[in-house]
């Protein structure tokens, strides 16, 4: 084995370096600014894991793999499994090399205080960690994709599309060691149907059965995949969602307009109160003067481990010199300051003040910073809310002041400018607390406060700002249809409130509105056609499930994951929010989906049956058929060998070439026909074998 | 009768007599049948040559006896031991020289000696370094920059320094130069000098087999038409003249085994294997003045079996034929 494995690393050993190359390039071109990469980079950093993974498990296998290499290969004095395990070892070992080394070389690098103008976590490299990781499973779908007897275009590149499942999954949980378990596990599988193909030459039939299972694992994820992804695709192109959006004029009016989804195409503008068409708006709405500014308020956080507001939040205001850069660090709970051309660390600001650098860092803010975020990043900070105090920063004068206190049992939630926009140069800040909102002047100082009719477990979406003609606030509670904590049923019951005061404070006017949602088209039914039940259930089911793990958590959060599965809707009827179901839609789509499930049972009953399978190998692959639907029936064509079929010289059906006995009837096979040429030794002396008798 | 309609298969026969059986075996690739239920036995010490055309099922045969490649139907055994199992023990005591004659083009013919070597418990250095002199290769030289002959001059040497009982040669000839095929005739025999090594080797160069070769068998495309001795071969295929008083004619009665057939003016040469004295009767019911048997050499007598035509020769213009 040590002599394979020699020869392995002598072969491959000349690929390290090229990862390493490209991950430079990607740095040179991107110069990251940021001790966590961005999402491009870290597409790019997966996409060169996945890359190399994938093709260094081709070339260790593809030109060995077949005819005499292979044959040459393993007729060596080592079983199969030995010869595989020196390939795979050698293999992932050159992989882990090739992507460890710059990988602990640029974290090294970043964690090396000045050469970055941020603070650093250990677990901001953990995303790159966990794509280096999950190029094992492309490594072993490259062996796969390199020794199974499969058409290019066909199933050949299915292990791929697993690959790429398990990416998804490491992309979309939300801690690390989920996306730790997910390679694990689809490595795991796939690389027993690696092993178990090598030892077979690519053929199933004879493969161990764990082996299959592998296979046939791996194989089920990629058409799972492909099955979702054509789906999303047809849907999109071919669909014609239509979202109504909503919008509010300065003056306090609420309209909303029929926007599809495809094309962003708007209008007709309607009033929401009236539901006639607005015709004094034209359909560009929101590039116009009539559009009411306001401000939004906080949001459920979506969580991560690829999330830099995780660790930290970049902090800017007016104040801020140009040369240096702020980060509110999330676990030492003060914001720190560098220099963004020396990349010196310029000193900290707690509550109390500011400590320069080189001395004993003073006291911590309390409770979690209030902030917002996309999937991958946190929005900058102006003002630092915590849940006992709003502070305002002056980074120049290098001082900190309490800019807000709330009433004790009051907890703020979330901070923001309001800036009234246009020739209007009002700039008003927002806090909002579990019971208010309050309005300040720049200096801090209070203008008005409103009470919070709903709180974040409501799920609505909050904007604050002032209407004109007369002047007024508004607070406006509302759901966005792109909102994946929010169900169907949830989004479409929930009642718009536009809650209006005066400058006293006092409410002048509760305005709701319900939502619009237009009607789904009768042709969603047909994805009942492509769609397996098992598909349909685990994801209607997975998104249910973290819907109401998200509620049970007060909205607080959501996963990345959720988001994801927000796709659904263009091919699963009654997961759309803002679509309503006409009648019959859905059985419509679940006797479709129902019908194809039987279909496609049949099908793999009947292909089972012709191909001599037994009647549990029959009923198992069936049971795959009404599961899978097209999937199952598409992974039984692809995983078996399917025997060429004769026709019996006795009863004339056809039957497989690999049973001795005809499974119709009984007979062997007809021998070949003898033409008078035959020479053979001593037939008798050994019945049913030509004996070459030793002279 | 031909040995695959020979049924009923008995129990594994004695590993100390036959060193590789066949039974039955069969393959097919889609829905080409590459090899027909074909059945042998190669009887220990014996140089047994399997013989074919291009494409014939030779290749197939010896990786389905190695455990390479798996049978459609049928088994195999070698040493002993079933085909599909083959213990790591077991390949040690067998030489395979694969067709072609692959190689790891960056490794060094010395570096090859010592990658060889990782994987036998036995290794004899100076017999790899004996047929690597033999075939003028230096040892310093990358394998990729070897010739045709000095590949196959590797293979051999690896394949002869671990002293296999058994020798798998797959076509090892194809592509040498007369002096490398003479070369390589030479190390067989030495190979054999002791009688309990066994070579089994295919070729559809017929000059070698009668060289070297005990033992032959004939796959006529997928299907086992020949396995004795090659004196029971010799003995067997004969060669006929039958000289006509003007130009033979050009329909043929019906002759059981012709393999061959080819006519001058007044002549027809015809190769037959069975003999059984209808053939010279028939031949003078359509006017030949004299049947002569002819003396006929091992590699001509292959020659006609592994090409033959029957009637369909393109001198004749003839039905009939073979039945």
């Amino acid at each position: 084995m040590k002599a394979l494995m020699w020869k392995e690393l002598r072969e491959n050993v000349k690929w390290i370096s090229l990862p390493g190359l490209a991950i430079l390039l990607v740095v040179l071109i991107d110069k990251p600014e940021l001790p966590m990469f961005a999402a491009t980079d870290t597409y790019f950093f997966c996409a060169i894991a996945a890359v190399f993974g994938a093709a260094l498990g081709f070339v260790q296998i593809f030109f060995e793999g077949h005819g005499d290499k292979r044959s040459l290969l393993l007729h060596r004095p080592l079983s199969p499994l030995r010869i595989f395990l020196a390939k795979a070892l050698v293999g992932v070992g050159l992989y882990l090399l090739a992507l460890g080394i710059p990988f602990l070389c640029l974290e090294t690098w970043l964690a090396t205080p000045g050469n970055m103008p941020a603070p650093f976590h250990w677990k901001t490299s953990l995303p790159w960690l966990a794509d280096i990781l999950s190029g094992l499973a492309y490594y072993f779908a490259g062996m796969l994709v390199a020794q199974r007897e499969a058409h290019w275009l066909g199933s050949r590149s299915l292990p791929l599309a697993a690959a790429i499942f398990c990416s998804c999954l490491v992309w979309g949980l939300t801690e690390f060691w989920q996306a730790l378990a997910a390679i694990a596990l689809f490595a795991s599988f796939m690389s027993l149907a690696a092993w178990s193909s090598f030892i077979s030459g690519g053929a199933y039939d004879r493969q161990p059965r764990i082996g299959r299972v592998g296979l046939v694992t791996t194989l089920l994820a990629g058409l799972l995949l492909v099955s979702m992804l054509v789906k999303q695709l047809i849907g999109v192109g071919f669909g014609s969602e239509v979202i109504y959006v909503c919008d509010l004029t300065r003056q306090g009016r609420v309209l909303m307009a029929p926007c599809r989804e495809n094309d962003g195409k708007i209008g007709p503008w309607l009033d929401a109160r009236t539901g006639q068409e607005a015709t004094d708006i034209n359909a560009s709405l929101r590039e116009s003067r009539l559009m009411a500014t306001w401000t939004e308020m906080e949001t459920p956080l979506y969580e991560s481990y690829r999330n830099s507001g995780r660790f930290y939040v970049l902090c800017a205001n007016d104040s801020k010199p140009g040369r240096e850069r702020w980060f509110y660090d999330q676990e030492q709970h003060r914001l720190h300051g560098y220099h963004k051309v020396y990349n010196h660390f310029l000193g900290s600001f707690g509550p109390t003040g500011f400590t320069p650098a080189g001395e004993q860092l003073g006291e911590s803010f309390q409770g979690d910073l209030c902030h917002r975020r996309t999937r991958w990043f946190a929005f900058d900070r102006d003002l630092l809310a915590f849940p006992r105090a709003v502070y305002r920063v002056d980074y120049s004068k290098r001082t900190i002041d309490l800019f807000f206190a709330p009433a004790a049992e009051e907890t703020v939630a979330y901070s923001e400018w309001w800036k009234g926009g246009l020739d209007d140069n009002k700039k008003l800040a927002v806090i909002s607390t579990d019971r208010s909102f309050h309005f300040l002047t720049e200096t801090g100082e209070p203008v008005v406060t409103v009470p919070r009719a709903y709180g974040t477990k409501h799920g609505y979406v909050i904007g604050v700002g002032m209407l004109e003609s007369p002047a007024r606030y508004f607070v406006w509670y509302r759901t966005w249809p792109f909102e994946p904590s929010l169900g169907p049923e949830e989004y479409r019951s929930k009642v718009f409130h536009l809650y209006e005061y005066d400058l006293a404070g006092k409410e002048l006017a509760d305005l709701d509105h319900q939502p619009r949602s237009a009607e789904a088209s009768y042709a969603k039914a047909l994805f009942g056609l492509a769609t397996p039940m098992t598909e349909a259930a685990t994801l209607v089911g997975l998104s249910e499930s973290l819907r109401s793990q998200v509620r049970s958590e007060g909205r607080a959060h959501k996963p990345v994951l959720l988001d994801y599965l927000f796709s659904i809707r263009h091919y699963i009827p009654g997961t759309s929010r803002y679509e309503q179901n006409p009648t019959g839609l859905l059985p419509g789509y679940i006797a479709l989906l129902l019908l194809a499930a039987a279909a496609c049972a049949l099908a793999c009953f009947m292909v089972g049956h012709r191909f001599a399978y037994s009647p549990a190998r029959c009923t198992g692959w069936a049971l795959a058929g009404a599961l899978f639907g097209w999937v199952g029936l598409v992974l039984m064509l692809v995983v078996h060998d399917w025997p060429a079929l004769i026709v019996c010289p006795k009863c004339r059906k056809p039957r497989v070439v690999t049973r001795d006995f005809c499974e119709h009837c009984g007979a062997q096979h007809a021998a070949p026909v003898a033409d008078s040429t035959e020479i053979f030794d001593s037939a008798a002396a050994a019945p049913g074998v030509a004996l070459a008798t030793t002279p | 009768m031909i040995a695959s309609e020979l049924s009923n298969p008995s129990e594994a026969a004695d590993p100390r007599t036959v060193v590789i059986e066949a039974r039955g075996l069969t393959r097919y690739f889609g829905n080409k049948c590459a090899v027909d239920s074909i059945s042998f036995q190669v009887p220990r010490g014996s140089v047994f040559a399997f013989i074919g055309r291009n494409g014939a099922g030779k290749t197939t045969t010896i990786r389905m006896i190695l455990g390479l490649l798996e049978p459609t139907r049928g088994s195999a055994r070698i040493l002993g031991q079933d085909s599909s199992a083959l213990q790591p023990a077991t390949r040690a005591r067998i030489g395979y020289m694969a067709e072609g004659h692959p190689v790891y083009g960056w490794m060094r013919v010395g570096q090859y000696a010592g990658f060889q070597r990782g994987f036998y418990p036995h290794w004899n250095q100076e017999i790899f370094g004996s047929v690597i002199d033999f075939f003028g290769i230096d040892p310093r030289t990358k394998a990729g920059h070897l010739s045709h002959g000095q590949r196959a001059g590797l293979h051999l040497a690896m394949t002869l320094a671990i002293e296999p009982e058994v020798l798998m040669l797959d076509d090892p000839a194809t592509g040498l130069d007369p002096a490398a095929r003479r070369s390589l005739l030479e190390a067989m025999i030495y190979f054999t000098r002791n009688r309990e090594r066994t070579i089994f080797f295919s070729t559809h160069l017929l000059d070698d087999v009668e060289r070297v070769a005990d033992h032959v068998a004939v796959l006529d495309y997928s299907v086992l038409r020949v396995c004795c001795s090659a004196d029971t071969f010799r003995e067997r295929v004969r060669r006929l003249v039958a000289r006509f008083p003007s130009e033979p004619p050009r329909k043929l009665p019906v002759i059981p085994g012709l393999l061959r057939v080819t006519r001058s003016e007044n002549e027809l040469c015809l190769v037959v294997a069975n003999l059984n004295g209808r053939t010279e009767r028939d031949l003078e019911e359509i006017g030949a003045l004299t049947v002569d048997e002819q003396p006929i050499s091992l590699e001509d007598a292959l020659i006609a079996h592994v090409g033959r035509q029957g009637d369909k020769s393109f001198f004749l213009d003839t039905a009939g034929g073979t039945q």
